[in-house]
């Protein structure tokens, strides 16, 4: 086959507009979804059900992650600071980088794959079944009715899962610190909140926050506009899990950068 | 409730899948399009509920053109219409007595014994009794239909909207929902349109048959009128014969 280097091109300007499309229709789903917000009627059951459903269903595998990620961290940053005799700066740099970076982030990719995939599995066998159609067809606006409680519960729940990691993972690297490295437990705590400022935690929780929108917006769309049956949804779903994980990635350096 | 359908055309890409649709659904009879798969039946439906817009044409009910209207107009129109679709469409994560009181709980304020009641009497009217508490998954596929049609009834629409009601049902049973289909419309006087392949089913239920081939509506009339047709394509279709004008395209 001869090689045209215009093909090259060509699947460049697909790639590319495909992605601007995918990109236009996620933030137009996210401004639907908050405009519908305002509009009656408020349907509080839905919004009650997926804060349970993303929030405290959440809880446990968020409430493990940060238990071990303070533990292995305080682990890890004690050979460092040993060699120069600093090891009563673990608890204040564990907080640090869970409150600033590790605790939205891990949240963010833990509720990801257990959530974002969901919704995305869910609202797609809705739209291969004809549920979505059924909503339209009774005068529902299904965004209303499926994407707005999704979005909204997801940006409330994500910061206060974020607490609970922080909370969770300044526990474990404490116990670490103390029970089995041997420092001083009072001098610890004191010097962690001496050394951790509020704002770090707000900034924290501002990126979770933004994260949780990325989760549901981003399982959403995906699972509204599946195709092609059960393997379109297994897609979707995929795919859900993927783009959010690097767009939480993504978005993690661009709000450090300027927020920090 | 009449529907009139005039100049339709939608296309898909390059694939013009309803080229000028005419047609006028009667108010008060049950109205049945027939056509091979992949003819634009279902993508007419879709027109009618507003689920697409048209590349060119009008959809008119009781004098309002349906495919220009706000999403907030359309929705107060959609509230006469009842769809049962061809997968039943039944939320799953409901039961079924929830998903036949969902559009009431939406659409009325009714208070909740109010909305059992009408439950149990539109789920009585579909010949299912007992089964509020059960969820899609354990039903049959005729106990779905069925389902489907009792919530479509709820709130007692003026436009029935069947969209292949009796595909993938054993003969039997797609009698029985045939019959649903008449009782319903003679009891509450609805407007059906009926999407189907079921050519007996058809010349059962139907007061008024178009046939829709390559975009087209190729005939429109009563069920004697294509009994006593000549035209190829429809005694093609209503012979079940594979050769003649018709082709399956693959």
């Amino acid at each position: 086959m001869a090689f045209e280097p215009l093909k090259i091109f060509e699947y460049i300007g697909e790639r590319f507009t495909a992605f601007l499309e995918e990109l236009g229709g996620i933030c137009t789903t996210f401004v639907q979804s908050v405009v519908l917000l305002f509009m009656p009627p408020l349907r509080l059951d839905l919004f009650l059900k997926q804060m349970e459903f993303i929030g405290v269903e959440s809880s446990f595998i968020v409430l493990l992650t940060g238990a071990f990620t303070g533990m292995v961290f305080a682990l890890q940053t004690s050979y460092a600071f040993r060699l120069f005799g600093a090891q009563n700066l673990i608890g204040p740099s564990v907080a640090l980088s869970l409150a600033r970076e590790l605790g939205p982030v891990l949240s963010g990719l833990m509720v990801t794959g257990r959530v974002g995939s969901a919704m995305a599995a869910e609202l797609g066998t809705m739209k291969v079944t004809e549920q979505i159609d059924a909503l339209s067809t009774m005068g529902i606006n299904p965004v209303q009715y499926l994407v707005t409680p999704r979005v909204v519960s997801s940006i409330l729940m994500l910061p206060m899962l974020t607490v609970l990691f922080d909370f969770i993972g300044i526990v474990g690297s404490y116990f670490m610190a103390v029970y089995l490295l041997g420092l001083n437990g009072e001098r610890f705590v004191n010097d962690t909140i001496y050394m951790v400022d509020l704002k770090d935690v707000y900034i924290g929780l501002l990126k979770a926050a933004v994260f949780g929108a990325l989760i549901a917006v981003v399982g959403c769309y995906k699972g509204y506009y599946a195709e092609k049956g059960a393997e379109g949804v297994g897609k979707a779903a995929t795919q859900a899990v993927v783009i959010t994980s690097v767009s939480i990635l993504i978005a993690d350096y661009f709000l450090t950068a300027m927020l920090f | 409730m009449q529907i009139d359908i005039r100049g339709l055309r939608k296309s898909f890409g390059d694939h013009v899948v309803l080229d000028g649709i005419d047609m006028t659904i009667e108010d008060g009879k049950t109205t049945v399009i027939l056509g091979q798969t992949g003819c634009g039946k279902s993508v007419l439906i879709k027109h009618i509920i507003g689920l697409l817009k048209p590349d060119a044409g009008q959809i008119v009910v009781n004098g309002i053109d349906i495919t220009r209207l706000r999403r907030s107009e359309l929705t107060e129109i959609l509230k006469n219409f009842g769809v049962l679709f061809q997968s039943a469409a039944l939320f799953d994560s409901m039961t079924v007595g929830e998903n036949v009181a969902f559009p009431l709980i939406e659409h009325t304020d009714l208070p909740h014994a109010k909305i059992v009641g009408i439950v149990e009497e539109k789920l009585a009217i579909v010949g299912l009794k007992g089964v509020e508490s059960l969820y899609p998954s354990e039903l049959s596929g005729g106990m779905k239909k069925r389902v489907g049609l009792a919530r479509a009834i709820a709130l007692e629409p003026k436009v029935l909207i069947f969209d292949e009601p009796t595909t993938g049902l054993d003969p039997v049973m797609s009698d029985t929902i045939d019959n649903l289909i008449i009782d319903t419309q003679k009891r509450l006087g609805v407007t059906s349109i009926v999407i189907s392949h079921d050519i007996p089913g058809t010349f059962k239920i139907a007061h008024w048959i178009a046939m829709l081939y390559k975009g087209k509506v190729v005939l429109y009339g009563n069920p004697d009128d294509f009994k006593n047709t000549k035209d190829p394509i429809v005694r093609q279709f209503l012979e079940r014969k594979a050769e003649g004008p018709l082709q399956v395209e693959v």
